[in-house]
C-alpha cells in the first residue's frame, strides 16, 4: 500500500481527533450521568429517609396525643386532642403516600406490610383514643365526691342514733328515767354496738368503692367490690337488728326510718360507683394503650426504621457505584489522552525524519546534476511524495543521462552527415546544370506543338461556324418542305373540285344524250356531241383522278420528307454544338499548352537556382560540421559515467565511424527510393543563407519543413 | 365505253345498273337523269316508294328500284342517279323518279335484237321486263316501266 505524507498526516490527525472527540464525548456523558445519579438519589433515598424521620415523628405525637387524652379529664382538651389525632393520621396517610410513591415495583410488595401496618396502627390509635376519652383518671377523688354527701348524711343519721342511745344509758337528772334495768341495758349496749357497726361499715363500703376505682386492675378492683359488698351487706344486718330491738323502735320512732333513707340513698350511689368501677374503663384504655397500641407502633416504627435504613443503605451503595464510576472514567479519560499524546508525538517524529531525511538526499542528488556529475545512482525508496520526487529525479538523471549520451552520439552523426551532404550537393549542382539543357529542349518541342494547337484550334472555330450555318439551313429546309406539303394540300382539293367538275359535265351530256335520242333522228347530231363531250368529260375526270392521286401520293412523300428533316435538324444542330465544343477544348488546349510553356521557363530558372544552392549548401555542410564539433565538446560538460569520463574521445571517435558508414547506406537508400527529396533539400539550402547570422554566434536549427515553395513544383507537375 | 350506232333503225334504250346486273329503260319515257336530290319520307308508305322528291318544282313519288326487284335496300354512292321518267297512263300520265344504283348510256337497239327472256333464265320477277337483249357477252334486261309502276298500283304493299 501507497502511503503518502497527506495519508499519513490526515492518519495521524484523525486518529488524535478521534481520540479527543472520544474522550470528550465520555466526559461529556459521565457528566450527564453523575447528573442523573443526583437527580435520582435526591429524590429516592434521600427523600424516602426525609419521610420516613418524619412518619417516625407523627406516630410518636399520635401515641403522645392518645396518652394526654388517657390522662386529661378536661373534654375541651380532649376535643383538641381529638382534632389534632387527626391532623396526625391524615399527615401519616399522606406521609405514607409519599413514601410508598418513590418506592419502585420490585420493593411495593415489601412495603404492602408498611401499608396494612399503617392501617392497624390508625385503628388501634383511634380506638385507644376513644377509650382514653371514656376513662376517668381521676376516678377515686370522683367516688369520693359523688358519696360525700348521701353518706355524710347517713353517717351524721347513725351519729345522732348513737347519741341518742348514749344519752338513754346515763341516768339524766331532768328525765328521772333512765334504764336501770340489766335487760334494757343489754339492749342498750347491743344498739349502741349496733350503730357503731352500721358507722364504721358504711365506712369501710365507701373506702372500699374508692379503693377499687383508684387502682385499675381487675383483681384488686373485685376484691374490694366484694369487700364492699359485705361491709354493705353488714350494714344491711346490722341495720335490720337494730329495728329488731324494741328499745331502739320506741325510743327512736323518727329516727330509724330517717336512717333508713339516709342509708337507701346512699346505698344507690354507692352501688352506681360500684358498676362504674367494674366496668373497669381506665383499664381497658390502660390496656390498649400498652398492649393495642404500643406494639403496633413499635412494629410500625422499625418498619419505618427499616425503610429509613435501607435507604441509607442504597444511598451509601449508589454513592459507591457513583465514586467507582467515577474513577473508571477518570482511569479512562487519562488513559485516552495519554494515548493521543503519545500517538501524535510518534507521529510528529515519524514524518519529520522521513521528509527531512528524504529532502536532505533530493537535495544532494540536485546539486550532483548541477555540477555535471550524472552519475550517481539514486536509491529510491519509500512509498511517499518524498519517494515519489526520489524516483523523479532518479528518472530525471537517467533522461538526462540518455539525453547526454544522444547528444553527442547525435552530433559526431550530425558532423559525417554535413561532410556527406556536401558531396552530395557538388552532384547536385551537375544534376542541374544538365537539367537545364534538357529543359530548353523541352521547351522549343513545346513551343512547335503549341503552334499546331493553335493551328487546330482556329480550324475548329471555323468548323463551328460552318455547322452553325447548316443547322439554320436546315431549319429553313424543314420550314419549306412544310409549306410544300401545304401546297400540295391544296392542290388535292382543288383537284376534287375538276373532278366534280368533270361528273357533273358527264351527267350533262348523258342527258343531253337523252334528249337527243328522244328527239329522234332531228338529234342524231347532237347526240353525236353529247357523246363527244361526254367522252372529254369522262377523260377530264380521269386525269384528274390521276392527279389527285399523284398529288395525294406527293403529299404522303413530302409529309415522309419534312419528318426526316425535323428529325435531322436537332442532329445538325448537335453536331454544331459538339464542334463548338471542340473548338473550345481547343481553345483550352491552347492556353495550357501557353502555361506549360512558362512553366518550363520556371522549371529551367529553378534548375540554375537548384545548382547555385547546392554550391551554398556544401558551404553550409562544412559550417555544420563545425558545430557539429563545438556541441561534442559542450556536451560532454556532463560526465555518463566514472568509467567512461577518461576514455571519451576513442568512444566518441568510433561512433563516428560507425555514423559515416550508415549515413552513406542511408544516403545511397534515399538516392535509388525517393529523388522526390531534391525539393526539400533544395527548400532547406535556400532557407540557409537568411539563417546564416544565428548560426555564426553558436547555434541554428533547420526548418526541413518548410513547405512554402515546394507548393509551386506540386502545381507545376500537375 | 360503247359506241352508238345510229344508222340501224331500233329504239333508243337507257342503260342501269342494280350491282352487277344491267338494265335497260326506254329513252323515249326518260326526262331527265339527276344527282339524288333530298327526300322527304311519307309516312306508312310502300317500301319500294319510301317518299316523294321535289325537281324542279315537280313533286314526284321516289320509286326504289332495289327494293321494287326484292334486293335489299342500299346507302346512296357515288354513282347513285334519279331517273326521272314519264308514265304515260291513259287518262293519267304522271312522273315518277327511279332510284338506279348507276346510269350507263343511251344505247340503239336494232329491231329484233329484242327477245323474251328464256323461262327461268333469270331470277328476276318477269311480269317486270319486255325482254332480253343480248349485248356483247352479256345481257341487258329491258324493263317494263309501265308494269313496273302498274303492279305497284295494283299490288300496294
Amino acid at each position: 500500500m501507497r502511503l503518502t505524507i497527506k495519508t499519513k498526516l490526515i492518519a495521524s490527525f484523525a486518529v488524535i481527533l478521534t481520540l479527543t472527540a472520544g474522550s470528550g464525548y465520555m466526559a461529556m456523558q459521565s457528566l450527564q450521568d453523575a447528573n442523573e445519579d443526583f437527580h435520582q438519589f435526591v429524590s429516592g433515598p434521600f427523600a424516602q429517609v426525609q419521610t420516613s424521620r418524619a412518619m417516625r415523628e407523627s406516630l410518636t405525637d399520635v401515641r403522645r396525643l392518645v396518652n394526654r387524652a388517657y390522662i386529661t379529664n378536661d373534654l375541651a382538651e380532649r376535643a383538641k386532642y381529638v382534632e389534632a389525632f387527626d391532623t396526625r393520621i391524615a399527615e401519616l396517610e399522606a406521609y405514607r403516600e409519599q413514601l410508598l410513591s418513590h418506592v419502585d415495583d420490585a420493593s411495593r410488595e415489601q412495603h404492602a406490610s408498611l401499608t396494612a401496618d399503617m392501617a392497624e396502627f390508625a385503628d388501634t390509635a383511634r380506638r385507644a383514643l376513644e377509650l382514653s376519652n371514656a376513662a376517668d383518671s381521676e376516678a377515686p377523688g370522683t367516688v369520693l365526691e359523688a358519696t360525700e354527701q348521701v353518706f355524710t348524711a347517713f353517717l351524721a343519721d347513725a351519729a345522732r342514733l348513737s347519741e341518742g342511745l348514749r344519752n338513754l344509758g346515763e341516768p339524766s337528772a331532768d328525765s328521772g328515767q333512765g334504764v336501770h334495768s340489766a335487760a334494757p341495758m343489754r339492749d342498750l349496749v347491743r344498739a349502741l354496738s349496733l350503730a357503731e357497726t352500721v358507722s364504721t361499715s358504711a365506712m369501710t363500703a365507701r373506702i372500699s368503692t374508692i379503693d377499687a376505682a383508684a387502682r385499675p386492675s381487675p383483681e384488686h378492683t373485685r376484691a374490694q367490690v366484694e369487700h364492699a359488698e359485705q361491709q354493705v351487706a353488714a350494714v344491711e344486718a346490722a341495720l335490720a337488728e337494730l329495728k329488731a330491738i324494741p328499745l331502739v323502735s320506741r325510743n327512736f320512732m323518727a329516727l330509724v326510718p330517717d336512717l333508713n333513707t339516709s342509708w337507701t340513698a346512699a346505698l344507690a350511689v354507692l352501688r352506681a360507683q360500684l358498676d362504674s368501677a367494674l366496668e373497669l374503663r381506665e383499664y381497658a384504655a390502660l390496656e390498649m394503650l400498652s398492649k393495642g397500641l404500643l406494639p403496633v407502633s413499635e412494629r410500625l416504627d422499625g418498619q419505618l426504621a427499616q425503610i429509613s435504613n435501607d435507604s441509607d443503605a442504597a444511598a451509601a451503595a449508589k454513592s459507591a457505584e457513583t465514586e467507582a464510576s467515577y474513577v473508571q472514567m477518570r482511569n479512562k479519560l487519562v488513559a485516552i489522552v495519554l494515548a493521543a499524546i503519545a500517538i501524535g508525538a510518534a507521529a510528529a517524529l515519524w514524518m519529520a525524519i522521513s521528509i527531512s531525511r528524504g529532502l536532505n538526499r533530493s537535495v544532494k542528488a540536485a546539486e550532483a546534476i548541477g555540477r555535471g556529475d550524472l552519475t550517481t545512482e539514486l536509491d529510491a525508496r519509500g512509498a511517499d511524495e518524498i519517494g515519489d520526487l526520489m524516483r523523479a529525479m532518479k528518472a530525471m538523471t537517467e533522461n538526462l543521462r540518455r539525453i547526454v549520451g544522444d547528444v553527442i552520439s547525435s552530433s559526431g552523426q550530425v558532423a559525417a552527415g554535413s561532410q556527406q551532404s556536401s558531396a552530395t550537393a557538388e552532384q547536385l549542382s551537375q544534376g542541374s546544370t544538365e537539367q537545364a539543357a534538357a529543359t530548353e529542349e523541352a521547351s522549343a518541342a513545346m513551343e512547335q506543338m503549341a503552334a499546331n494547337i493553335r493551328q487546330n484550334a482556329e480550324n475548329a472555330a471555323q468548323t463551328e461556324k460552318i455547322a452553325g450555318q447548316a443547322s439554320l439551313n436546315a431549319e429553313k429546309t424543314g420550314k419549306a418542305v412544310a409549306n410544300s406539303v401545304d401546297a400540295m394540300r391544296t392542290i388535292a382539293d382543288k383537284i376534287q373540285i375538276v373532278q366534280e367538275i368533270a361528273r357533273q359535265t358527264d351527267l350533262l351530256a348523258l342527258n343531253a344524250a337523252i334528249e337527243a335520242a328522244r328527239a329522234g333522228q332531228h338529234g342524231k347530231g347532237f347526240a353525236v356531241v353529247a357523246s363527244e363531250v361526254r367522252k372529254l368529260a369522262e377523260r377530264s375526270q380521269l386525269a384528274s383522278t390521276e392527279i389527285g392521286e399523284l398529288s395525294a401520293s406527293t403529299l404522303g412523300i413530302s409529309e415522309e420528307a419534312g419528318r426526316m428533316l425535323q428529325d435531322l435538324v436537332p442532329d445538325i444542330q448537335r453536331t454544331a454544338e459538339l464542334v463548338g465544343e471542340i473548338s473550345a477544348a481547343c481553345r483550352e488546349q491552347n492556353a495550357g499548352a501557353e502555361q506549360i510553356n512558362q512553366a518550363i521557363q520556371q522549371l529551367d530558372e529553378v534548375t540554375q537556382q537548384n545548382a547555385a544552392a547546392a554550391n551554398e549548401m556544401s558551404a553550409t555542410a562544412e559550417q555544420l560540421s563545425a558545430q557539429a564539433a563545438m556541441l561534442n565538446e559542450r556536451a560532454g560538460f556532463f560526465v555518463l559515467s566514472r568509467d567512461a569520463a577518461a576514455a571519451t574521445t576513442p568512444a566518441a571517435a568510433r561512433s563516428e565511424d560507425e555514423l559515416d558508414r550508415q549515413m552513406q547506406t542511408e544516403m545511397a537508400g534515399r538516392a535509388s527510393r525517393k529523388p522526390a527529396a531534391a525539393p526539400v533539400k533544395r527548400a532547406a539550402a535556400k532557407v540557409r543563407p537568411a539563417q546564416s547570422g544565428p548560426a555564426a554566434e553558436g547555434g541554428f536549427d533547420l526548418d526541413l519543413g518548410a513547405a512554402g515553395d515546394e507548393g509551386g513544383f506540386e502545381r507545376l507537375s500537375a | 365505253m360503247q359506241t352508238t350506232t345510229a344508222t340501224t333503225l331500233g329504239q333508243d334504250y337507257l342503260t342501269i345498273a342494280l350491282d352487277e346486273d344491267i338494265f335497260a329503260l326506254p329513252v323515249a319515257t326518260v326526262r331527265e337523269v339527276l344527282d339524288p336530290p333530298p327526300m322527304t319520307r311519307v309516312p306508312f308508305a310502300p317500301a319500294h316508294v319510301p317518299g316523294l322528291v321535289n325537281v324542279r318544282g315537280n313533286v314526284m313519288p321516289l320509286l326504289d328500284l332495289r327494293t321494287r326487284f326484292g334486293m335489299a335496300a342500299a346507302e346512296d354512292r357515288e354513282t347513285t342517279r334519279l331517273i326521272v321518267t314519264h308514265v304515260d297512263r291513259p287518262g293519267d300520265p304522271f312522273l315518277v323518279g327511279l332510284r338506279a344504283d348507276a346510269v350507263y348510256e343511251v344505247i340503239d337497239i336494232a329491231q329484233g335484237a329484242l327477245r323474251p327472256a328464256p323461262p327461268g333464265s333469270t331470277r328476276w320477277p318477269a311480269a317486270l321486263m319486255q325482254g332480253v337483249i343480248q349485248r356483247g357477252d352479256r345481257y341487258v334486261i329491258v324493263l317494263d316501266l309501265a308494269e313496273i309502276v302498274a303492279a305497284d298500283a295494283a299490288r300496294p304493299q
